[in-house]
């Protein structure tokens, strides 16, 4: 498959949406708003074929200015509404973009499971490491001691750490990276999409507005800077002493494997089913 | 791909820059993030190329760029660029709207639309 | 996974040939009903006294090839019911009063997304756990109301289960018609309740299925309608790449905060329904025309009502039933009508009034209107109404 252009991007975008979009400026959302295009065209996917769906918070605003079948539901369900778009018709793409606090949070239980049932869905979580359009607040994925609006003299619980959490749970792909490294982005996108059953991609976002202003870390142009001295890629990581790792993370694939997907193994019920109702 | 045929001193194909300030928020990404440092934000904070030359061709502003205001290969220039690929999505009543907008702010003292200037650390 | 199909097999075939009398549990007709109406995707989560439905369901979809899943809550079940909705199937889940708590989120999601879909809630006694084997009629006014925000809302009620069978092929067709989620409020006792059932030969049904768009891709604008006030709906994945959200929209189906976009919206979400009222409300007369006392009541104590009535009259009391088959919208017509002439009017049912405030609403000086309620886990007997009956005439 040859290489599309990067102006591909200008061909998803949808034509009847005014842009410039809700979002910060510098916000990471938009970043991957591109890769996530850049990757779908790259695969060389059918925009007829591809469902876009979303939960509630910044992040859900992002299927609307794509130019293909787009649902913005509610708060945490996006998975639920996206495992009934899949079962419907199997043979769509659908990726569900959802927030920390989208996933980890209110739609906790529907992560887990959906990891767990492995349904051929992308999910992408973009991890910002706090509620941004609420205004800041602490979320599942809020660094031990840092400030939020609701955690006015530093944050009291420990961190989900998503990729891991979805691994466990099952997951067939699983994969870290950042608005920063955005080429290794479009690069994961890719693969997840292309992976039969259930993928995930962890994408740590900047909120330089609430979450950075409120930690003192500075612009986006800083966080992101932050981001790059932080990650840590796999190979690297794995040599890496306990010591080392503190005050880091690993991006790259953290999972890939196969396992059936629900699909597959729900059609062996059906053909069961139906046999037995042949004999009578 | 874009075609170009003018060359760098090195012998690469030159790139140009498009910018599309009507979509452009003056985040400073691209001006943070570019490898070679050939992006400056002028004084409203509208990022401007300076050396042509220096430029890989990379993409990773136009990649960087969280509102898709940057290309990277374009030749024709302008305030709001009509080549831009983003104007297409924009009706031309839009974009006269914005070019007037940009124009009329560049009349505006530039201290009020400049960012806010941020600490180096 | 197979096409859909909604053609009958095996004991459901059996069950649809015209005239056969079959003994039927009111979960089972509810689910038979939901098949002949066309239902093809089904999710839900177990809780007593709906599982019957969802394991009925179980058994059944895998034959016809379509996709049934036990979700992991209510609130995942209804989700995955709209999305599937979207994308073309005829959806339905199954539940009680806890789940159905839990869905009310969805359901209004469902509403201003105008997404066809059927949702079972077989009334237990409630609040929160409550009463889970005993039956109760404590959710009429949530399966109004459940959902924030102001809305309309359609909500069925079987009270024998030849009606469970007939009332949910009607949720199928409404939710298909006017593009809104529908409630098949059944009780516990109806729901568990074994009856011998004539059903319908299968083509003397009628089924109906949503407008979809007939114009190309580029010229369908999917919240724009005709005088019918509902839009078409195209499924996902058809070629129609559009935008559905749980925001308030504009034609285009893009969020809007405009005054003049959002007022018309609300308009239409109401008026959609309230056009169509007389088709929607449905409601059953027993010995009506004489009654000098009329009892107004639904499901499981409908039943009651009935026998009350052919009891009172063997003993000279000149009663009377309204039976509401439709609970919203209220039936006020109707209700009015049964309410003109009458010495009093009694409304049994399970809950504290829920229903006989509604009946007093519309009563508006025609007569006296007198609730009686029961608590207690049990059914109202007939006896209990003829010796209410005694205290009032």
């Amino acid at each position: 498959m040859t290489a599309v252009h990067r102006s591909v991007v200008y061909d998803w975008l949808r034509h009847d949406k005014k842009f410039p979009h809700v979002w910060c400026p510098g916000c990471g959302l938009g970043i991957l708003l591109g890769s996530l295009v850049r990757s779908l065209a790259q695969g060389g996917y059918d925009k007829n074929q591809v469902v876009l769906v979303s939960g509630i918070g910044c992040s859900g605003r992002l299927p609307v200015y794509v130019d293909v079948g787009s649902v913005h539901t509610t708060h945490g369900r996006a998975l639920t509404f996206a495992t009934g778009v899949k079962l419907a018709k199997p043979d769509l793409k659908v990726i569900v973009v959802m927030g920390d606090g989208d996933a980890t949070a209110i739609g906790g239980n529907h992560l887990i499971h959906a990891a767990r049932r492995n349904l051929d869905l992308t999910a992408i979580i973009v991890n910002n490491l706090t509620y941004g359009m609420t205004g800041g607040q602490y979320s599942p994925t809020t660094p031990l001691g840092a400030k939020a609006t609701t955690a006015p003299y530093g944050h009291s619980e420990p961190s989900f750490d998503i990729s891991a959490l979805t691994v466990t749970a099952g997951a067939s792909f699983v994969a870290r990276s950042t608005v920063y490294h955005v080429t290794q982005l479009d690069q994961m996108l890719g693969q997840a999409i292309a992976k039969k059953g259930f993928g995930v991609v962890e994408v740590l976002s900047p909120c330089h507005t609430n979450y950075g202003r409120q930690n003192r870390l500075g612009s986006q142009v800083e966080m992101m800077k932050g981001f790059k001295k932080q990650a840590v890629r796999m190979d690297r990581w794995e040599k890496m002493s306990p010591a080392d790792r503190e005050g880091r993370f690993a991006i790259g694939v953290l999972a890939d494997h196969e396992r059936p997907t629900f699909l597959e193994t729900y059609q062996g019920a059906v053909d069961r089913a139906q046999a037995i109702r042949k004999e009578g | 791909m874009i075609a170009n045929e003018a060359t760098t001193k090195r012998g690469k194909p030159q790139t140009k820059h498009s910018f599309y300030p009507a979509w452009c928020k003056r985040c400073g990404n691209c001006v943070a993030f570019c490898p070679v440092g050939i992006l400056v934000a002028d004084e409203w904070g509208y990022p401007r190329q300076v050396d042509k030359d220096r430029c890989t061709g990379c993409g990773l502003c136009e990649m960087l760029c969280p509102d898709f205001a940057i290309t990277v290969g374009y030749e024709k220039p302008g305030a709001v660029d009509l080549a831009h690929p983003a104007s297409a999505l924009d009706s031309p009543e839009v974009i006269q709207e914005k070019s007037d907008a940009a124009k009329a702010a560049s009349n505006i003292s530039p201290e009020r639309l400049a960012p806010v200037p941020r600490e180096e650390k | 996974m197979a096409a859909g199909t909604s053609k009958p097999v095996g004991r459901a075939a059996k069950a649809n040939r015209k005239g056969q009398a079959r003994l039927l549990q009111g979960n089972e007709a509810a689910s038979l009903g939901a098949l002949a109406a066309g239902c093809n995707f089904f999710a839900g989560y177990p809780i007593t006294p709906a599982s019957e439905i969802t394991e009925y369901m179980s058994r059944e979809m895998p034959v016809r090839g379509n996709p049934f899943i036990q979700m992991e809550d209510e609130i995942a079940s209804i989700g995955a019911c709209v999305g599937a909705s979207l994308a073309g199937r005829k959806a339905m889940t199954a539940t009680s009063g806890p789940g159905f708590s839990l869905m009310q989120e969805n359901l209004g999601y469902a509403m201003i997304a105008e997404t066809p879909l059927v949702v079972v809630n077989v009334m237990r006694g409630g609040p929160s756990t409550g009463l889970p084997t005993n039956v109760a009629q404590g959710d009429v006014q949530q399966a109004r109301w459940g959902t924030h925000g102001d809305h309309p809302a359609i909500v069925f009620c079987p009270s024998s289960v030849s009606e469970c069978f007939e009332l949910m092929v009607r949720s199928f067709n409404t939710a298909e018609r006017f593009r809104t989620p529908v409630i098949f409020l059944a009780d516990e006792t109806v729901a568990h309740l074994r009856e011998k059932v004539i059903l319908p030969a299968e083509g003397d049904l009628e089924v109906i299925d949503r407008r979809r768009p007939t114009v190309p891709p580029d010229w369908y604008v999917p919240y724009k309608t005709d005088g019918s006030l509902i839009p078409r709906l195209a499924d996902l994945g058809e070629g129609y790449r559009y935008h559905v959200t749980g925001l308030v929209h504009d034609e285009r189906g893009f969020p809007t905060r405009r005054a003049d976009e959002v007022e018309p919206f609300y308009t239409r979400l109401f008026g959609k329904i309230s056009r169509h009222f007389d088709d929607l409300m449905l409601t059953k007369e027993y010995s009506l025309d004489d009654a000098e006392i009329v009892l107004i009541s639904y499901g499981c104590t409908a039943r009651s009502c009935r026998a009350a009535v052919r009891m009172g009259r063997e003993r000279g009391i000149k009663l009377g039933l309204l039976q509401l088959l439709t609970l919203w919208p209220f039936p006020r017509r109707a209700v009015e009508a049964a309410l003109t002439g009458r010495k009093a009017a009694l409304v049994p049912e399970l809950n504290m009034g829920q229903m006989s405030r509604e009946v007093k609403r519309v009563n508006d000086g025609r007569t006296q209107v007198i609730r009686h309620s029961k608590m207690d886990g049990t059914m109202i007997t007939p006896e209990e109404i003829l010796g209410r009956m005694r205290e009032v005439a």
